[in-house]
């Protein structure tokens, strides 16, 4: 590289990328108009590969990548993002035609909806609202009619053969709209492993229930909370929190090892935690009624066999003309210890493998109601 | 606009480039201002520039770094000081680069970030600086023993941009005729970059992406044989990029002649080693075998004949593996019967008649020869007319005539004189005795 001496006079101002190659086209002869058009080209392809590269991940969001590998992405998505952003802002404003702008504009739009669905899979809400913002305001009002931007990138090839990419395009709105439902749906649940023998953890594996309602749009999330949850365990966490979508799930070790539960992630509540662990106790219940209860729920999952019962948090449904003053929760803890029963929830401790007994206070006259 | 000066015309301007990237620039002549005392900062910029100009980089280091620490001290900032680190960036990456010792002080303080630092003021030439800092941030990964990933992850950045600058440049001067050669050989830089750093990378996956993306743009160009094995390696090992990174790697160290057979073999077991599914080990161990046997020495038969069968364990079922697996025994084999280990040539054998491959009669031959030199006649016979019959059905001439000689040999050592006569009759157009 050769360094010519500085210019005398007043500092020209700094130019950005898109100055210098439109000035560097117009020093050419020829047509002046001609050469802002080839300039702005380069500029529209330059932009098209910038946006190739955040598009180039979004086939790794088909399976549940590693959060260094996501994280790694990301931040070439954001230098791409920030190049594009540089662009845009370079564009003449005089030049080049609406058209050609339009395209700019929808291409740095799209790569940063593109980067949001990116932070949304690692969980950076923030950061993905703040590209869904950008987006918006690149695009403006102008430029929104036939927008398009990748939402999930499948490919398949082999050594040889044309790689095959299919793509599925969603308008702004639709792009925003599946966006939100993945932030708003992603609940906390918590999971305590401690009563779990740490060598049934490393076969421990989640997934959604075969029969579950989580949503097609939702299996990423999934995905990436298994994921998650691997992690948590390889790095010695037993109690941690794992974002997962509403549905039905199931957490289980090796067949025998007593580690299995279905749980359910509600859609307008957070879950209760999720308490896994091979020890069980009995429960009698006073007083009782097959068809009018109490019923016990743990993790949304109705628990019949009062034998044998998991401990954790189990949600009580009671027929209130039959039972009275009967908690919301209770929580059943392994261990003899002083039990705590307020209005809406009630510790209670069972030593392991013993059999405990519930009084509910029974409703007047309930039992003579029924008859 | 900016104030280095590169021809305005692409075609121009890229082999300017191409000539400075090979031969370090030319000089334009810088003197001081009369006027000026020679240790004021404008004259020390001068002949800083002048030095660099004329590719002497050790003055140019010396001047520039006087320059900025002048300009730091009375508050200069801008253009001018822009130009002058990268003057002292690039003067310290072409020394270091020049010599072989390890860089005395803080490479990434020292090279990297006045260069970065004249990039946030200087955009002009985005393509070469961008290169340069490539090359920079390569070298500070490099040298870091190869983990630090800020250092990888700004390395590739600085290529892409490099690459994508250079490619819409291209574009843009495609009036003046453009150089698509050229530009394939930046993007096979880049590829190559970026398999280097892939094997060492803490997300590797990441490069097969990246890959994917820039591979295909070279498939026109005259190097596109070398765009679509880049491009192939992405789908190795069910797209185990490091994996693939390490064989390609090895595969090319195999140009080079100065490697030793162990080097070479390591690194190729590397690559072995960071494979996940049993096929591509077996496509990589037959490689080796493949490589050892070709090289023909004694010594390295054994050692063949073990990735051979590593192969062959990972998957039978590929007829190449089961070739060369057989062949690797049956040069094991031959060897061990001319130096006289009958009973090592004979376990050899028999280890390749246990599975089918093509050329098994190499097998039944050394078998036979081996068992009768051992006195084992039902086995010479039974494995020698095997031999036979199997080279009578694929070979003629002069390659059928070992296995005939062998067949009546062995006939004749245990006592069917009468049988061998009547193979003696049939092959006599062979030149058997």
């Amino acid at each position: 590289m050769r360094i010519r001496h500085p210019r005398t006079g007043a500092d020209r101002p700094r130019t950005v990328l898109v100055a210098a190659l439109c000035v560097a086209a117009s020093l050419r002869p020829g047509s002046q108009a001609a050469v802002s058009d080839d300039s702005f080209a380069a500029t529209g392809h330059l932009a098209g590969r910038y946006a190739a590269q955040v598009r180039s991940f979004l086939p790794l969001l088909a399976g549940a990548p590693e959060a260094g590998l996501l994280s790694a992405a990301i931040v070439d998505a954001h230098r791409a993002v920030a190049e594009l952003d540089r662009l845009v802002a370079g564009a003449p404003i005089l030049g080049p035609s609406r058209d050609d702008v339009r395209a700019l504009r929808q291409t740095a739009a799209a790569a940063h909806l593109e980067l949001a669905l990116l932070e949304t899979r690692a969980f950076d809400f923030d950061a993905a609202r703040g590209d869904v913002d950008r987006a918006r305001d690149i695009l403006g009002q102008e430029s929104t009619e036939g927008f398009r931007a990748a939402w999930s990138v499948l490919q398949e090839g082999a050594p040889g053969s044309a790689l095959i990419t299919r793509s599925e395009y969603l308008s702004l709105t639709e792009f925003e709209a599946a966006l939100r439902a993945l932030w708003s749906r992603a609940r906390p649940a918590v999971f305590d492993l401690t009563g779990a023998a740490a060598r049934e953890l490393p076969e421990l594996t989640l997934e959604a229930a075969p029969e579950g309602s989580v949503q097609p749009l939702d299996r990423p999330l999934v995905a990436r909370g298994a994921t998650l949850l691997r992690r948590a365990l390889s790095s010695g966490q037993r109690t941690f929190s794992v974002p997962l979508p509403p549905g039905t799930y199931r957490l289980r070790s090796r067949p025998g090892s007593g580690l299995e539960r279905t749980f359910l992630i509600p859609e307008a509540a957070d879950p209760d935690p999720i308490v896994l662990g091979a020890a069980r106790f009995g429960l009698t219940v006073e007083p009782a009624d097959r068809s009018r209860g109490p019923r016990f729920f743990l993790n949304g999952v109705e628990v019949t066999n009062l034998g044998s019962m998991p401990f954790g948090y189990y949600r009580v449904s009671v027929d209130e003309s039959f039972i009275q003053a009967a908690p919301e929760r209770i929580r059943f803890i392994p261990g003899l210890g002083v039990d705590n029963r307020s209005r809406s929830t009630w510790t209670i401790f069972i030593p392991e493998g013993k059999t405990g007994e519930l009084r509910f206070g029974a409703a007047a006259l309930g039992g003579r109601l029924r008859d | 606009m900016a104030s280095a000066w590169i021809p305005r015309s692409a075609a121009v301007r890229g082999v300017a480039l191409m000539a400075v990237l090979l031969a370090g620039g030319t000089s334009v002549l810088a003197q001081a201002p009369a006027h000026e005392a020679p240790n004021a900062p404008a004259a020390l910029a001068e002949q800083a520039l002048a030095a660099y100009n004329a590719s002497d980089y050790p003055a140019a280091e010396r001047l520039a770094a006087r320059y900025v620490d002048a300009a730091r001290l009375s508050g200069i900032m801008g253009r001018r000081l822009a130009e002058i680190q990268f003057v002292l960036g690039h003067s310290r990456y072409e020394i270091q680069h020049r010599s072989q010792a390890p860089y005395p002080g803080d490479y990434r303080a020292d090279v990297v970030a006045p260069l970065e630092e004249s990039f946030r003021v200087l955009q002009d030439n985005a393509a070469f600086r961008t290169f340069l800092l490539g090359n920079a941030y390569f070298d500070l990964w490099s040298k870091g023993g190869r983990r630090d990933a800020d250092a990888e992850a700004q390395a590739h950045w600085y290529y892409l941009k490099s690459i994508l600058i250079r490619q819409s440049d291209a574009l843009d001067a495609d009036h003046d005729g453009s150089d698509p050669e050229k530009l394939a050989r930046y993007f096979l830089f880049y590829l190559d970059r970026c398999l280097e750093m892939a094997r060492r990378s803490a997300t590797p996956e990441l490069y097969l992406y990246r890959i994917r993306t820039v591979a295909p743009w070279g498939f026109s160009s005259p190097y596109a044989d070398r765009f679509r094995q880049i491009d192939d390696l992405t789908y190795f090992d069910g797209g185990n990029m490091k994996a693939a990174a390490l064989w390609q790697y090895a595969l090319d160290s195999l140009q080079d002649h100065a490697l030793s057979v162990d080097e070479m073999v390591s690194r190729f077991q590397t690559a072995i080693d960071a494979c996940r599914q049993d096929h591509s080990k077996a496509e990589i161990d037959r490689q080796v075998a493949d490589y050892l046997s070709v090289l023909d020495l004694p010594e390295r038969r054994k050692q063949a004949a073990d990735f051979a069968r590593r192969a062959y364990a990972f998957n039978s079922d590929d007829p190449e593996i089961r070739r060369r697996s057989g062949s690797a025994l049956h040069l094991l084999s031959s060897g061990a019967y001319a130096s006289g280990h009958f009973e090592d040539a004979l376990r050899y054998a028999q280890d390749a008649i246990r599975f089918d491959w093509q050329g098994r009669e190499l097998a039944d031959f050394d078998l036979s020869r081996a068992a009768a030199e051992l006195g084992r006649g039902d086995e010479a016979i039974t494995h020698g007319e095997q031999a036979y019959r199997a080279a009578k059905r694929r070979a003629d001439g002069s390659s059928l005539q070992p296995y005939a000689q062998n067949y009546i040999n062995v006939l004749r050592q245990f006592g069917e004189a009468s049988l061998a006569a009547r193979i003696l009759a049939e092959e006599s157009s062979l030149g058997v005795y």
